[in-house]
């Protein structure tokens, strides 16, 4: 056994009072201690080993640096607590498994691989991103941020990564993405010149825009109806036009119709009734299925605007109705209570403006960088890919391009962002999780097929060309879903190889196989 | 450069979370937290899949506990806390006070060996996510007349009495990750906790689905559950001008994953407005809206029914008061600041906002240099939030700290 170590530790009786841990060590060829979180540790020499202990969680611990990173961990304490009438026999099999498995890995030398990048590529200019752009650029990274808008940028925007030493491509279009984390190569066109960008990280950084949809709404815009945007810029323009026209007026405002679950409509419709009324003397009425608070100061912007004398009413479920009688906007609908008070009668409030929600889509650059980047335009959700995580590894998604955020959890997302992308570029690892053998594979499209996360492609069929299967470093999670259904065998898992998988079943007793 | 030295006070998700930010970057970190573990509310959670991951975050918890153990560069403190802090960004010095502990979580390897000799019980197990993984001794039930078999019987020598002490820590800087308190609910009279059986808090319900994965009530499964939301928030009397932004979240991913348990359980929720906004939440609603009543407007009043609990409420619908009867009410309880805020705020130097939390001034900076916030001590917030918040605020303490010596 020189290939590897084989310790068990006593515990200091948690273990050996109950398995006989020195009839076990003679039995597979290894060393039995009293305890190895103490004067017993030198028997490791920070070699490969197979250590029975206690729980891996505790025993890494306490063995860091003393064992070596491919260690084998076996939990006799718990994994045998069970076993009491027969003491030994489970060890002896979670030994025997152990053993196989150390055996078959240490016939393969795994290459362990860790570059280094300060190279990031922002894409997109919403606010997180040009945030995340530099706060990298102050932290000493290469931050070079590519926008579609052919010097589309306003001057405030360019003058905060001026100062920041971020390097702005404006007017370029992304073409493809190469390579993987850590070394990703971007070719972008400008003015019809091909660029390759190096970069060790991505940062996804596009907007959404706020669109309003007929379908929704059931209506058309004019007539004294408003989009949000709309309405927004006439109360907040300069003309001597808009204002007078304004003064006065019954402004209703319909929210939560194209999207229930949105924070930015209900408070954007809270801050323009309270302008209605505070500055222009009009009455406003807020329409809407949730008030939403979750957020630093909202619910003192509801109170504010309730008692700057905004009336919000909610529909609970209820149908509303527009309609014009006498050039007069209407909205009606069956309001059991309003004020406390029994109404028997239904609502009937003419308006002169009616102001409608709108709902976020991605906008076509958000679409188009997501496509090359081998994102969906809407990420999905996974607990996982917490905050600007991305299902690719090496792209971080931020600000608009990954949810609908507000100011704060913007701020928040590029701070993020820029500790996740400092972290990830002091040590990528660039190693495979999966190994193809050309030989072996038939481009059959099995793998292509199952693979769940889209990691695999195959780039030519040409019978000249030997290419096999490609697996994308970025996208694959070692899952080994092809491997396990490659029918050519020709992939496997590098972390946990078939033949390690067969030696370990084979060790199982007898019929296992 | 001389290694550089911060004090995490707090060690939650936040103050972890921070921890491994900045000593991944070679920074020497200390947690000082109150506890006799690391892991603080979080921990504490349960799970809330339904047939699905809804996305509560919980399991990220034990992802970074677990990365705290692997990591070398923390010191923790336990059962301590910072009592005075003097100085500057650069040259601070922390008085940190620690209480007497009864186990030594450097020796202590959870063998269960004390456990199984103490006939009182009075040694438990650190839940699963906690750090370090030592045993807890509660002082109360420890009967003084055993003779200390519970120290005979560890092998490590790990029970023994480490007396109470203050020390000094030089620092140059601090982040404040104290978290907050749930609303109280035995302030809730007229809602019945406490007096009434069958009247449980959100978190009470957390505890019991994280270890039984289901609620129980006299051992038996509910069959009538109602939620009553904005539980101490939204809360002009109880000055309370804020919503706790997490229990509606919490509250239908409970239902949800509850339901999954057993289909046949009739849920219904009380509620001023639905917080659905947020990445994936509207599934989750969605999802609940199916299968639970949603009654608009909070309950008058709770008392204790024939069988279970009565509820009286508006019912907006036909705007008369209405009566229901459920075997179990859970109080959505909200986030308030730490009962103690004032006095920590006193110590540090730090000002208060308007609702008692710890104000940040921009993104994580406080009043005082080199000290920031992180976490539900600035502003409620979900647990990946404040993973997030937690990871900006060590990122920001980085970087003042390094443009210092460059300046």
């Amino acid at each position: 056994m020189d290939e590897f170590k084989l310790v068990l530790c006593g515990c200091r009786g948690a273990i050996s009072d109950r398995i006989d841990i020195n009839a076990l060590a003679s039995e597979f060829g290894g060393t039995a201690v009293e305890c190895l979180c103490g004067e017993d540790k030198g028997v490791l020499d920070g070699g490969p080993a197979v250590i029975g202990a206690c729980p891996p969680f505790l025993a890494r611990r306490l063995l860091a640096g003393s064992a070596g990173t491919d260690s084998v961990f076996l939990d006799l304490r718990e994994g045998c607590a069970f076993m009491y009438r027969e003491p030994g026999d489970k060890a002896r099999e979670l030994l025997a498994r152990a053993v196989a498995r150390a055996r078959a890995k240490a016939a393969r030398k795994p290459a362990s691989s860790c570059v280094t990048s300060d190279e990031v590529v922002v894409v997109g200019d919403n606010p997180a991103g040009l945030h995340v752009a530099g706060l990298l650029a102050g932290r000493g990274k290469k931050v070079t941020l590519i926008t579609e808008a052919e010097g589309g940028m306003p001057p405030e925007k360019a003058a905060l990564l001026d100062t920041a030493g971020v390097s702005v491509l404006a007017g370029a279009s992304l073409i493809r993405l190469e390579g993987g984390p850590g070394r990703f190569s971007l070719t972008v066109e400008k003015a019809g010149e091909k660029l390759d960008l190096p970069a060790g990280a991505l940062v996804l950084a596009e907007s959404q825009n706020s669109e309003y949809r007929q379908a929704d709404h059931g209506f058309e815009l004019g007539m004294g109806i408003y989009s949000m945007t709309g309405f927004s810029c006439l109360l907040n323009s300069e003309s001597t036009v808009c204002v007078p026209r304004l003064r006065g007026r019954r402004v209703g405002f319909m929210v939560d119709v194209s999207t229930e679950h949105s924070k930015r409509y209900v408070t954007q419709a809270l801050d323009l009734a309270k302008d209605v009324v505070t500055r222009f003397g009009g009455e406003a009425y807020v329409f809407c299925r949730d008030v939403k608070v979750a957020g630093k100061g909202l619910e003192a912007k509801y109170r504010q605007a309730r008692e700057a004398g905004v009336l919000v009413i909610k529909k609970e479920g209820r149908a509303f109705s527009v309609s014009t009688e006498e050039d007069a906007l209407v909205v009606s609908c069956h309001l059991p209570s309003l004020g406390g008070q029994w109404m028997e009668q239904p609502l009937h409030l003419p308006l002169d403006i009616l102001v409608v929600d709108e709902t976020l889509v991605p906008s076509k650059a958000l679409a188009g960088a997501a496509r090359v980047l081998g994102l969906s335009p809407v990420q999905p959700g996974n607990v996982r890919f917490s905050g600007v995580n991305s299902a690719r590894v090496g792209i971080f998604v931020v600000g608009e391009a990954r949810a609908d955020l507000d100011d704060y959890e913007q701020a928040l997302d590029a701070y993020q962002a820029a500790d996740e992308i400092e972290r990830f570029l002091s040590c990528v690892d660039t190693s495979d999780k999966v190994a193809v053998d050309a030989a072996l594979c038939a481009r059959c499209l099995t793998c292509v097929r199952l693979c769940p996360f889209g990691a695999i492609a195959i780039d030519s069929y040409s019978m000249s060309d030997k290419s096999a299967a490609r697996v994308d470093g970025s996208k694959c999670k070692g899952c080994g879903v092809c491997a396990s259904a490659c029918p050519a065998r020709a992939i496997s898992v590098i972390a946990y190889t078939d033949e390690e998988f067969l030696a370990e079943l084979a060790s199982s007793g007898e019929g296992a196989l | 450069m001389a290694k550089r030295t911060v004090i995490i006070i707090g060690g939650g998700i936040a103050g972890v979370s921070a921890a491994l930010s900045l000593a991944r970057r070679g920074i020497d970190v200390h947690i000082v937290d109150r506890a006799d573990y690391l892991g603080g509310r979080a921990i504490t959670y349960g799970c809330k899949a339904s047939s699905s991951c809804t996305m509560c975050g919980v399991c990220l918890v034990s992802d970074k506990m677990e990365e705290l153990g692997d990591l070398s560069g923390v010191a923790v403190h336990t059962r301590a806390s910072v009592t005075a802090l003097r100085g500057f960004p650069g040259d601070f010095t922390v008085e940190v006070t620690q209480r007497e502990r009864w186990v030594d979580p450097d020796k202590c390897t959870a063998c269960g060996q004390c456990m199984d000799s103490c006939t009182a019980g009075a040694i438990k197990r650190a839940p699963a996510s906690a750090y370090p993984q030592a045993v807890v001794m509660n002082e109360a039930e420890c009967p003084a007349d055993c003779a200390g078999k519970c120290r005979t019987a560890c092998a490590f020598g790990a029970i023994q009495l480490l007396p109470a002490r203050t020390f000094t820590l030089r620092a140059d800087g601090v982040v404040v990750a104290t978290g907050f308190s749930p609303f109280d609910a035995a302030n809730a009279w007229d809602l019945g906790y406490g007096r009434i059986p069958g009247v449980m808090t959100a978190m009470e319900a957390e505890e019991a689905l994280r270890q039984h994965g289901t609620l129980l009530l006299h051992g038996q499964a509910p069959r009538r559950i109602a939620f009553v939301q904005c539980v101490g928030s939204r809360n002009i009397p109880l000055g309370r001008n804020y919503c706790s932004e997490v229990c509606c979240k919490y509250a239908l991913r409970m239902i949800n994953a509850l339901r999954k348990e057993r289909p046949d359980t009739e849920f219904t929720l009380f509620y001023m407005d639905i917080q659905s906004a947020g990445k994936g939440f509207s599934k989750v609603y969605e999802e609940c809206k199916a299968h639970a009543r949603f009654v608009s407007g909070m309950p008058v009043e709770i008392k204790k029914g024939k069988q279970g609990v009565l509820v009286r409420y508006e019912d907006q619908s036909s705007a008369r008061v209405a009566h229901a009867e459920f075997d179990l009410v859970v109080l959505s309880t909200g986030i308030w600041p730490r009962e103690d805020a004032a006095l920590v705020g006193r110590r540090l130097g730090l000002n208060l906002d308007e609702h008692g939390f710890f104000d940040e001034t921009g993104h994580f900076a406080t009043r005082r240099p080199g000290v920031v916030v992180a976490g539900a001590c600035a502003k409620p917030m979900t647990i990946a939030d404040a993973i997030a918040h937690a990871q900006g605020a060590a990122m920001s303490l980085v970087s003042r700290l390094e443009a210092e010596v460059s300046s």
